[in-house]
């Protein structure tokens, strides 16, 4: 047990030590990458099964820090992708980079990552959803230029959008107690707080409409990309949206799905029309990622999840591949590295590692994409014929933007530069993926061979599309660029915050401040009327009668007492007097 | 009966009362209580004229001035404590009780 706590802590406790480090000379890459080994040879050492430990309680309320260490796969997916995008940024960053706060963040990430996927218990889910969502904004903005700054507010303030929701729906699943997931009944919710969970998931998954931070969010360094905003981090809503399962009911259901379906059709639309690299590969993140939630929605949420396992390790390795191009151009001293028509490819090797992950993208067979898109069409088809449609649209449309970046990465002549650290990576994921599809193709092989011929027809008819496609140029219009969502968000938004505080600041100088004003003179009125009655009644006729009274009493009675013995005798004879008059009298 | 001794008594008394309230110094009041007992005693003896077989308003008288000369020497003997403790006589001046 011990040991999976380790597991957890060592990335946060290496991120701890980084930050707080004495000597601002280290090697913090090689720290962060040997920790990061370290909890990768820790997974095959610990024993499965939960780690538990109170954290608040107070009351009936209790919030225990519940992780379940059950799914070694998914775990090790997390540390070792984290692990290789750390040793590909030792030689990417610039050497003048901030190392520190660099590494520190990556190993911060994959405890937040670890925790995010491993938490059973909703709240300690958000807490750290919101870790993984601050390290996204840090590591966007890593470059602190104006525009990655800008983005990174962006992708912080979309996300927060579905945070705030997200959070609200949690509370809502609170009132019914239903935080802790590992016993969670079916339709024991009731659809407005999975609605808003599910909102939260769009924000992070970036779905329509809320995926424009993504391609924003490519401003970070390109590893960053790989590690955050394709394999791991993104993933963290379709990882949410997997632990609720058990709670859907079909008006939510049906409401992912096609949000699902939608998000996935137009990212691979959008993915054909941009020449930036890293914005194709967002599109196709987004695109892929739809495809995982319209196969939770239909309820192929075993391939879905198959496939977010698979596209971790394609959609890291191509970013990582793309980083290669991109480093390569900045050192040939392009103005615009990005552009996928000025690249040139430095190494046979990465050719090999591109077509073998790309492949894994379209579902080619060889690949850990053929098992997981099959399984999801396969099993699509099963639930649902119309809604496995999308998927069917969107096999050709995958391979028709593949087809076309793969042209201008793969076609092109070859330079043959000596082997770079850099291409391990990509060259040990491309190999990842291929002995995945060994291993697994005896046990969990697809089923349906029309479908499977069907389905690679169409890949292919797509890829040589492509390949036709990629030799028309067309000028870049504005709704490629994320449908024009950019304007609303960039624009649109901001004018109506604008007016709706000019409205608020009309609201409070016309009425509220009338109102103030009002109020403070009825105040001041009465405050008169009081401090009158307090001089004339209280203070005068009050207080100062009874004084007066005492003092007037005071006077009269302090006479006989002069303390002095012929005065008291003068008073005694005096009294006698009055008693012999009396009783002479009577 | 005359009331002449009445009348002296009356002014003894009166001229006592006078002294005793009047006057600061305490052997002048002294005095002045000494003037009312003899209206005391002139009092005894008028009275007793009433009842010529009987002898009480003069023994009466005797044991007045008996006591009368007591009164003095207990009287005289504060006075003089009073004086040695707090140097005066004058009883106005007399407004402490506690020690010195």
């Amino acid at each position: 047990m011990e040991v999976n706590g380790l597991i957890l802590l060592l990335p946060l406790a290496a991120s701890i030590l980084m930050v707080t480090f004495p000597v601002n000379r280290f090697p913090f890459g090689g720290l962060a990458l040997s920790v990061t080994l370290a909890a990768f040879l820790l997974t095959w050492v610990v024993d499965p099964g939960s780690l538990q430990a109170n954290w608040l309680q107070s009351g009936n309320f209790n919030l225990p820090l519940l992780f379940s260490i059950h799914d070694l796969r998914l775990i090790r997916l997390i540390i070792g992708i984290s692990g290789l995008v750390q040793f590909y940024s030792l030689f990417y960053l610039s050497s003048s980079a901030n190392h520190r706060s660099y590494f520190s963040l990556l190993c911060f990430f994959t405890f937040a990552m670890l925790g995010l996927a491993t938490s059973t218990h909703l709240l300690v889910t958000f807490v750290f959803w919101e870790l993984v969502g601050y390290t996204s904004y840090r590591l966007i903005g890593f470059d602190t230029t104006t525009s990655s700054t800008s983005a990174a507010l962006k992708a912080l303030l979309i996300n927060k959008v579905g945070d705030v929701c997200f959070l609200i729906g949690i509370l809502m699943l609170a009132s019914t107690g239903l935080l802790s997931t590992s016993n969670l009944a079916p339709g024991s919710a009731g659809t407005l707080p999975l609605l808003l969970i599910f909102v939260g998931v769009v924000a992070k998954s970036a779905q329509a409409p809320l995926f424009p931070w993504l391609t924003a969010a490519m401003a970070g360094p390109t590893p960053v990309s790989a590690l955050l905003h394709s394999a791991t981090m993104v993933a963290a809503g379709v990882l949410v949206l997997l632990r609720l399962v058990p709670l859907l009911n079909d008006t939510v259901s049906t409401v992912i799905s096609f949000t699902g379906g939608v998000t996935l059709l137009l990212g691979g639309l959008l993915a054909i029309f941009s020449y930036d690299i890293k914005r194709i590969l967002a599109y196709s993140t987004i695109s892929q990622l739809g495809l995982m939630v319209l196969a939770i929605g239909t309820g192929a949420h075993a391939s879905g999840y198959l496939h977010l396992q698979t596209h971790a390790i394609f959609k890291a390795g191509l970013f990582l591949c793309a980083g290669v191009f991109i480093h390569h151009g900045v050192i040939s001293g392009h103005a615009n590295p990005n552009d996928i028509r000025h690249f040139s490819n430095p190494n046979g090797w990465l050719k090999w590692s591109w077509v073998i992950l790309s492949g894994s993208l379209v579902g080619l067979p060889l690949t850990a994409g053929f098992l997981s898109k099959e399984a999801i069409l396969h099993d699509m088809m099963t639930f649902s014929a119309s809604l496995s449609l999308f998927v069917w649209a969107s096999i050709p449309l995958t391979a028709l933007y593949v087809g076309r970046v793969s042209y201008f990465l793969v076609v092109k002549k070859t330079e043959s530069s000596p082997l770079h650290a850099l291409l391990l990576p990509a060259l040990l994921l491309s190999l990842v993926s291929v002995t995945w599809f060994v291993a697994a193709i005896t046990t969990e092989a697809p089923t349906g061979w029309v479908s499977i011929i069907i389905s690679q027809t169409l890949v292919i008819a797509g890829l040589f599309a492509g390949f036709r496609l990629a030799r028309i140029s067309f000028a870049e219009k504005s709704w490629h660029t994320n449908l024009g969502l950019d304007g609303l968000y960039d624009k649109k938004m901001p004018q109506l915050a604008t007016a709706w505080g000019r409205a608020g600041i009309a609201v409070d100088r016309q009425i509220i401040d009338r109102l103030v004003h009002a109020w403070a003179y009825i105040t001041v009125l009465f405050a008169h009327l009081t401090s009158w009655f307090d001089r004339a009644i209280v203070d005068l006729t009050l207080v100062g009668g009874s004084a007066w009274v005492v003092r007037f009493t005071g006077q009269i009675v302090r006479v006989p007492m002069s303390g002095k013995v012929q005065g008291y005798l003068l008073w005694a004879l005096f009294s006698l007097f009055l008693f012999l008059v009396l009783w002479l009298l009577l | 009966m005359s009331p002449v001794l009445l009348y002296l008594s009356f002014l003894l008394f009166a001229l006592g009362v006078l002294v005793v309230l009047t006057k600061r110094d305490a052997i002048v009041v002294l005095l002045g209580i000494e003037l009312i007992l003899s209206a005391a005693i002139l009092n005894a003896i008028h009275f007793n004229q009433q009842f010529p077989d009987r002898m009480d308003g003069q023994l009466f008288a005797l044991f007045i001035i008996v006591i009368a000369v007591c009164e003095a020497v207990v009287g005289m003997s504060i006075i003089i404590r009073v004086y040695r403790y707090y140097h005066t006589a004058v009883p106005d001046q007399i407004n402490e009780l506690n020690e010195r």
